[in-house]
Order: structure tokens, then sequence, then C-alpha cells
């Protein structure tokens, strides 16, 4: 029997290739030393997908997952995790998700849903509490994802059915290729839609009815209120609440970390127009939030006419405003609009699938690409026209779209010709929407995440303007002035590694990273250490928690040092050391990481020279199979 | 001398002005500039600006000329055609 309440207690075990469905009563000991969501996912991969795996094969593993704080009552509890080996990147691959499905999953009792195998035919997986079914999916492979999403509600003939669907892009196993969840929200990073495409699974389709039991809920239901209300007088709700991710536009403009025109700038002299006062004044439509988040931060936007009139939509990010904004160099914000719509359709990521198109803008620039190239295309700067008829082409691999589909990197080793100069990725994963010579921390976090270039690892946010409040309520005075400025290297190893290891945590409970955690920088170690003890019933001083964190963090470097990943791979493209931000703040700057890397290797116990765990660090976190896995001892 | 300044955000909802050219004396500092806007827009907008204790706001964001001003407001002197953008405090991305 399952010990700790807050988790269903079971996970689901889904063999496509067999068609056989397993219920396995959820793992002590993961619990105990991974807590869930992310560790836990990390844990699995760690010990069943190994280097010899191929990311599309039917041995790699998609791993659904979510944590013990999911569903309950702590502020924003509606995130779940998918874990697998990434198709992008070959490495370790996650995305995580808001919306409901996450909650769902605990209320129709499953912690976990692992899937493995490939199917013959296209299949979907349905999740009715106890009733678990994989039926046919023939006549919805095809279909864009909210018509798939339509479809499975009207077959269940309930409105309430939470799903994880792939589109045409997973389908044709587009390495950027996301899952959408619902609401109209995305698990998109790393091509983790690739993965369940190649399984054939277009959804798993999820609805429940149980509750979710605590172990203390008195002592929850006040833990609980007093966080709501610490984010509520947070000096940040106010403007992430109004605005969500799409208020920081201008102001990551001004501080020349606003990619533009493929990172060849870090400001837009339009940024005017695509930024959250013109989507309110264009589009705005009503506020929504993720189950249980007092912070609100999406919101639904309409295009009211012109060529676009009609497009409707949620979830717009920041992330989306500059990939098919500046980084392209478009100023027209229904069309941003439109291609945030359509990604969501074919089920690809905007981030990267911006990125493939910026960096082919970028060459077509430089005339390294031409017309015998692109099959015709002229790849000319903000051409929205082209931008939307690029799209399907890269869902189904049609034409130029097939190279596109592959991402940056594998671009610029099809194209050669010198274009890897302009390839903005680290370890294959594009570059979002920052800049390390804008702000220090982002770079160094870029290099040092798990999962290639990625922000959301560390997401460091108190350097980004310079808040000694939030510093000093964090940090203490300790670590200040420097950790809160954003061109001061000093203190950003400790402010990235203490992100990693938070952010680990926060992705293996349920909670948000963009409500209290860290964008607000309200809540820390001691209150999402209470939480679970309240939840779970396990006795979790913030030294646990924190050594939880800094174990998930060293696995997954584990795991891709299995694959080959050294510290020669832990760098920025060369863009960013060789010419100056011509931007805002930025202006003038450059960014060289290796004096922070150094910092930040010695600060996790990893030897300078591969950027490994040491066998001394991995015996410390009681991590002794990888000493063995990885020939250290 | 005149000064632009540029609202931003939550900013630009309590003063529904983008952007204004404000007149003020010679060697006004950053803080005499704020007072003055604070003082046309009245409690909406000082509240976004000063602290209760009338310093400025610790989670207002200033730039000066393109450059980040996290110096105290009082010691930044400013010249004939400075162009400042004010932003609420937010982040993420």
């Amino acid at each position: 029997m399952f010990p700790y309440r807050g988790y269903a207690g079971k996970c689901l075990y889904v063999d496509l290739t067999r068609g056989h469905i397993e219920t396995k009563e959820y793992d002590q000991e993961l619990a105990e030393n991974y807590l869930g969501g992310n560790g836990v996912g990390t844990r699995l991969l760690w010990e069943n997908v190994g280097p010899e795996v191929e990311p599309l094969g039917p041995e790699n593993w998609l791993i659904f997952s979510t944590g013990p704080l999911c569903g309950t009552l702590v502020p924003n509890p509606g995130r779940m995790e998918v874990i697998a080996k990434s198709p992008l990147t070959g490495i370790y691959g996650d995305s995580n998700s808001g919306g409901f499905l996450g909650p769902e999953f605990k209320f129709a009792g499953w912690d976990a849903v692992i899937v493995t195998g490939q199917s013959s035919r296209p299949a979907y997986l349905a999740i009715a509490d106890d009733d678990v079914q994989l039926h046919d999916a023939s006549e919805l492979w095809g279909l864009g994802t909210s018509q798939t999403e339509a479809a499975i509600r009207k077959a269940w003939g309930d409105p309430q059915v939470k799903t994880a669907i792939i589109g045409p892009a997973g389908e044709n196993l587009v390495r950027m290729a996301g899952i959408q969840i619902t609401p109209q929200r995305s698990a998109a990073r790393c091509g983790l839609g690739a993965v369940m495409g190649s399984k054939k699974l277009k959804a798993i389709a999820v609805r429940g009815h149980g509750p979710i039991r605590v172990a203390n809920p008195d002592r929850l239901r006040d833990l609980s209120l007093e966080m709501q209300q610490r984010l509520r007088a947070n000096a940040i709700y106010p403007a992430v609440s109004a605005h969500g991710t799409p208020g920081i536009v201008s102001l990551m403009n001004a501080l020349g970390r606003f990619p533009t025109a493929n990172f060849r700038a870090g400001g837009y002299e339009h940024a005017d127009r695509i930024n959250a006062d013109a989507l309110d004044a264009r589009a705005f439509v009503r506020h929504v939030a993720c189950f249980g988040c007092p912070v609100a931060c999406d919101k639904v936007y309409r295009v009211p006419d012109g060529p676009y009139a009609g497009t409707s939509l949620r979830s717009v990010e920041y992330e989306t405003l500059n990939s098919f904004g500046a980084c392209i160099l478009n100023d027209n914000l229904d069309g941003i609009l439109a291609a945030n719509r359509l990604c969501d359709e074919l089920g690809l990521d905007t981030i990267s699938a911006g990125r493939s198109i910026s960096f082919a803008m970028e060459l077509w620039d430089e005339e390294i690409l031409n017309l015998d190239d692109t099959g015709g295309l002229a790849f000319r700067w903000g051409d929205m026209d082209l931008v939307l008829k690029v799209l399907p082409m890269i869902a189904r691999r049609e034409g130029f779209g097939n190279l596109l589909a592959e991402g940056v990197r594998r671009m610029a080793e099809t194209i050669g010709r010198g274009s890897e100069q302009y390839a903005m990725h680290v370890k294959g994963m594009e570059i979002a929407g920052q800049d390390g010579r804008a702000q220090r921390s982002m770079g160094l976090a870029h290099v040092t995440s798990s999962r290639g270039a990625d922000h959301l690892k560390a997401f460091p946010v108190v350097d980004e303007t310079g808040f000694p409040d939030e510093g000093r309520r964090r940090y203490g005075d300790k670590y200040l002035p420097e950790i809160v400025q954003p061109l001061a290297t000093r203190h950003k190893a400790f402010l990235v590694k203490d992100g990693e290891d938070f952010g680990a945590v926060v992705d293996s409970t349920g909670m948000c990273k963009s409500g209290g955690t860290f964008v607000l920088a309200e809540l820390y170690w001691p209150d999402l250490a209470a939480a679970l003890e309240a939840t779970t019933g396990m006795e979790m001083p913030v030294e646990r928690l924190q050594r939880i964190g800094e174990r998930i963090y060293n696995l997954q470097r584990c795991y891709n040092a299995l694959h080959g990943i050294t510290r020669a791979d832990d760098r920025l493209p060369q863009r960013f050391a060789e010419e100056p931000s011509p931007s805002g703040n930025a202006k003038g700057q450059t960014i060289d990481v290796e004096p922070m890397l150094e910092d930040y290797y010695q600060l996790r116990g990893w030897d300078l020279e591969r950027g490994w765990p040491t066998p001394d660090k991995l015996r410390e976190l009681g991590l002794p199979d990888a000493i063995e896995r990885l020939g250290l001892g | 001398m005149k000064v632009q300044v540029t609202y931003h955000n939550m900013l630009r909802r309590r003063t529904r002005v983008e952007r204004e050219t404000i007149q003020l004396p010679a060697e006004t500092s950053l803080y005499g500039a704020l007072q003055k806007v604070a003082d046309h827009y009245g409690p909406p907008l000082r509240e976004m600006l000063f602290a209760p204790d009338g310093t400025v706001a610790n989670h207002l964001v200033v730039f000066r000329n393109g450059q980040l001003a996290r110096q105290d407001a009082r010691t930044v002197q400013l010249a004939d055609g400075d162009e400042l953008m004010l932003f609420p405090a937010i982040s993420g991305g």
C-alpha cells in the first residue's frame, strides 16, 4: 500500500506494441527521492532508456508525470511534465505544460502514464477513472489538434474531457513537434510530439472524478491561503496578472534582451507594435486561468478584422511575440496571432519553428540560401505570407519545409557554406527569447540547461532589471548587489545552480514557474517544503528538499554524459562572444561564459575538465549507480 | 529643459498617455522629474512611482537614454533632451 497522501498512488504502463495496459503501484522510493513529475520521469528515463535507444524508435519512453501538489489547494498547481529522450537534441528531453490535464490525471487516479513501444496503427488512449482503453484513431490521424479534441469530446459526449494531442507535425516526426494540452496549452519543447507520433499515439483523453487526499488538510488549507495572499500582495503580481508574459516585451526590448533578426540585435524598433499594450488594444477578449491559479496570466484574444479576422486563441506568450515578431522583423501583430494559432493546430513549438524560419531568413539575407535551395521560396525578413505558407510545409515535411522541420543544428549541417555561425542553438535546442549579452546569468543558464538552450531550467529573473528587494528576500544580503545586476557575473553561478535545483523541485511537484515560484519570486524552498509535508505526510526539512532538487539535476547531467555530453558542449553560439550587442542597455556588450561556467562546475562539485559530476558528489546524492554507469568507479 | 517620458504597461493605464515631453527647470534630478509627473497625474500614478515614505519605489524600472538607471534618483542629474522610459515591476520570459 502506497504510504503517502497527495499522490494517487498508482501509475499506468501502456505498451503500444503489444496493446497491453498495466497498473503499477507508485514506487515509494521514487517518491521519497524524486518526489514526482520531472524527478520521477528523469529517474525512469535514466533506468530504462539508454544511449542505444533511438529517440523515435519504439524503445524510447514517453512519460506523462504529475506531482504530489498537482491538483491541490496550493497556488498554480496545474502543471505536468512530459519526459522522453528528445529527437531534437538526442539527449534528455522534457516539456512542462499548464492547463487542466495534470489535475485530471490525478482525479482519475493516476500519478503518471508511461507509454512504451509502437502501435501498428493510429491509436488513442482513453482514461475514464479506472477504465483505461486503447482505441483506434485512424479517423483522427491527419486532423489538427483542435479538430481532434472536438472529435474526442463529441465521441465521449463530455465537454470536460481533458486531452494531450499531437497534430500533423507530430505524426510526421517533425523534430520540433509539441503536444497540445487542454486548453490550448502546449508541452512544446524538445520535439516530444514527434516521440508521440513515432508511437502512433494521436491522443490521450482523460476524465476523472476522484478526490486527492492530503495528509493534513487544515495545515494545507492555511498554508495555501497564506501563499495565495502573498502572491496577490507581490509587487509584480498586478502587471503579470494584467498582461501575462506579453507584458515584458517592451522591458526586454529596452534591456537589449529581445532577440531581433535572428539575434543580430536585442532590440526591435517596432516592439511597441507587438507588445502587451498593442495586443490588448487590438485583440483582448477576456482573462482566463489554468487550474487553481490566482495569477491568471492567460488571456483569450481574437483578431477583429482584416486578413486574419476571426483568428481566436489563448496562451499568446512573450516567446511567440518574439519568434514570429522581432526575430523575423515582423511588426504585423495579426500575422503573429495567425502564426501562433496555426502552430497550435499543427502541433508545432512556436519557438523552434520560428527560429528555423528566422535562421533561413538570415541565410537568405546573407545570400547563403537561394531559390534553388528553397524550392522557389524567397525568405525575406518579415514576410508573414511566407511564414503562414511554410508552417504547414514544416508540419507535413513538404519541400523545403522538410529541412526546416529538422531544427537549426541539422539545417546548418545540411546546408553548410558557413551557415553554422547563424544557427542559434545550444546542444541542438533553439535559443528562446533571451540574449546572454543583456543578462549574464541567462547566458550561463543556456549552456548549463539539461535540455539544451533553455531559459526555464534555471529561470533567473531577479537580475533581469535588478530588483534588490527580490534578491534580498530570496538570497539575503550576502550576494547583493551583483546578484541582481544584469551585466554582473559575480554570484551568477550560484543564481543559476540554485534556480536549476529549485526548478527541478517545482517541476516535480506540479506547481508553476510562471506563478509564485519564479516570475514573482515569492515562494521558495521553505514554502514548498511545508506544502509537501502537509500534503504528503513525508517529513520534508528544507535541506532534504534541496538535496532532492540537486539529485534530479545531477541525474539529468549524468544522463546527458551517458550520451557523450561534456564541457565542450556547454557553449553559446560564437555570435554572442564576437558580435557586440547593438541594443538598449546591452549596447556594446558581448558575453564570455567560461569564468561563470568554471564557478558553476566548482559549486556543483563537477570536474572541470568534462563537466561531469564527480564520484564524491554522486555518492553524496545517493547515486552510486551513476558512478558505475559512467565508468567513474 | 525638455525631457521625454515614455510610460509602459500598468503605468500607461494610469496616465493614458504613451509618451510626452515635459518641461523642467535646469538641473532637475531624476527624482524631481518623477515628482513632476506624479504631481500631474495624481495618486494613481504616484503610488506606482514612490513608496509611502517618499523614496522612489523599489519596483519602478527607469531607463535614462536607453540605460538602466538604478542609482539613487536624487543623484541623477537630467539634461536637456534626455529620454526616460518608465516600467512597472514585471519579470519572466
